[in-house]
């Protein structure tokens, strides 16, 4: 029992790391994720082209393998380049992150943008409002309501995703639990890990809940 | 006075043809209908009128405003921003209703008043409950669209067009979504109008009410317009055998 309070104190100083790259990822590529997806539906084929080609790269690679490009990549290349800045192990971490989970969003809400009904467009248009107008009042309240649950599904995934960062030593709750079970030679350090994620995990499940609730006043 | 002027209209998707050489000019208080076989181009010359879609050649003058004008063999449209102006004084309903479903009857209405006219939103809602009860619907205001019969859901589309107050109204088939029994009341809804001398131009498969409203009827067949006249004549005695059949064949169903 001592010793499960002792691990949690310890393992739960890399909560912090997991936690800000779950949140910090969030916020960037939801957005990101939202712009992205008016590139692929732009009209503009050069742009459109490049974003297909990142989109397929990044969704047809490891994120495992994006997040050490990132790190040990990047830093090689900057040193073969004689550039004296080194990107840090958790802001290579994050942008790893950033630009994986953009790419999923992306094709998410893309997805939810064509099926919003063209009579929704029209109806707006008659009305005569913008084409900005009608991206904020009307496709996209519809728009995160449609896609919703898969968006979900992602943001579960990406709290295990996190994980992945300890490749490059950056020293979230992952790491830590590595490094006491090959210190103490334990099993205990993975439960209290399994019950870390657990918890986290429940928290968002309940959140995306509330989320899907509030947004069942209507049906498309 | 004019309130619409469509000249020469013309429409293509791909290699067919479909509005030919349209013609149509529409006094103010002035309600006509548009009948015609499936397929005439009776929905492609409304979404031209409405700019939903770009007519190739030819003009359409809204209002006195030039808002297409033919240049060298093909038809300019005003730019955006001026386009989406003039366009505000028409109106338009669509067969689907195309309520906004994540917003409430009452947000349906305001949101445009509120949004393109800046007006203030409890002016706007106000002069919303004003319109829901003139569609018989003030009871419907906290309702969202997915509570509504279809008859319910069309009216609440009529009111939302009348929310932004244009000179005329423009309607594509507004009762052939809904069952039979419903159809009632979305026509009376907009007999009310044609009453207040509301400028429409409507297409409709029920003779019985271009009969009733209509001061003229159009007759729309392959792209163009055929015939125009009083209901009466039209309907009753067309001069083309064209329509007569195709009367004769609405009656036979
Ligand atoms: N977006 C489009 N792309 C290609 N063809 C189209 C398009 N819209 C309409 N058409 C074609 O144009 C012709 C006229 O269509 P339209 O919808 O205007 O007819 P309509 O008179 O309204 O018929 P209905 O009574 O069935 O509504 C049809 O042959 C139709 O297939
Ligand atoms: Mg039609």
């Amino acid at each position: 029992m001592e010793e499960f309070a002792r691990l949690f104190l310890e393992l739960g100083k890399g909560l912090g790391i997991t936690l800000s790259l779950f949140g910090l990822t969030l916020a960037c590529s939801i957005p990101l994720g939202f712009l992205g997806s008016q590139v692929s539906l732009s009209k503009n084929k050069p742009i459109k082209f490049i974003y297909t080609i990142y989109l397929t790269v990044i969704r047809g690679t490891p994120l495992i393998l994006q997040v050490v490009f990132m790190y040990f990549g990047i830093n090689i290349i900057l040193i073969k380049l004689g550039v004296d800045p080194r990107i840090d192990r958790y802001p290579a971490a994050l942008l790893a992150f950033i630009i994986n989970y953009t790419a999923y969003f992306s094709e998410i809400f893309r997805g939810g943008i064509q099926s919003i009904n063209k009579g929704q467009y029209e109806a707006a248009s008659v009305l005569g409002l913008t084409k900005r107008a009608t991206t904020m009042k009307i496709v996209i309240p519809q728009v995160f309501k449609i896609v919703m649950p898969s968006l979900g599904n992602e943001v579960i995934t990406l709290v295990k995703d996190t994980a992945l960062v300890n490749i490059i030593a950056v020293t979230d709750l992952m790491y830590l639990t590595y490094s006491a079970v090959s210190r103490d030679v334990s099993i205990m350090p993975l439960f209290v890990a399994g019950i870390f994620y657990l918890a986290i995990n429940s928290l968002v499940s309940a959140v995306l809940k509330r989320i899907e609730k509030r947004m069942n006043y209507y049906r498309i | 006075m004019n309130m619409l002027e469509v000249k020469h209209l013309y429409k293509s998707f791909g290699t067919t043809d479909v509005l030919k050489d349209v013609n149509l000019t529409l006094e103010k208080g002035e309600v006509l209908a548009i009948i015609g076989p499936s397929g005439s181009g009776k929905s492609t010359l409304l979404r031209c009128i409405n700019c939903l879609e770009r007519a190739e050649k030819g003009d359409i003058i809204l209002d006195n405003i030039p808002i297409a004008t033919e240049k060298d063999g093909h038809t300019e449209y005003l730019k955006e921003d001026e386009l989406r102006t003039a366009r505000l004084h028409l109106g338009m309903v669509f067969q689907n209703f195309n309520l906004f479903p994540h917003l409430s009857v009452l947000q349906n209405l305001t949101l445009a008043p509120i949004n393109v006219d800046k007006k203030d939103p409890e002016q706007a809602k106000s002069e919303a409950l004003i319109l829901l009860e003139k569609v018989g619907l003030s009871e419907k205001a906290d309702s969202y669209p997915f509570e509504l019969s279809g008859g319910q859901a069309q009216r609440v589309a009529i009111a939302r067009a009348l929310a932004m107050d244009p000179d005329m109204l423009c309607f594509d088939e507004p009762t052939s979504a809904l069952d039979p029994e419903l159809t009632g009341e979305v026509l009376a809804v907009i007999k009310d109008l044609a009453k207040e001398h509301m400028t429409m131009l409507i297409v409709t498969h029920e003779m019985g009410f271009a009969k009733e409203v209509a001061t003229e009827v159009c007759f729309m067949d392959n792209g163009i317009i055929l015939e125009r006249g009083k209901p009466q004549e039209l309907l009753v005695n067309p001069k083309e055998e064209r329509i007569r059949s195709f009367l004769n064949k609405l009656l036979s169903v």
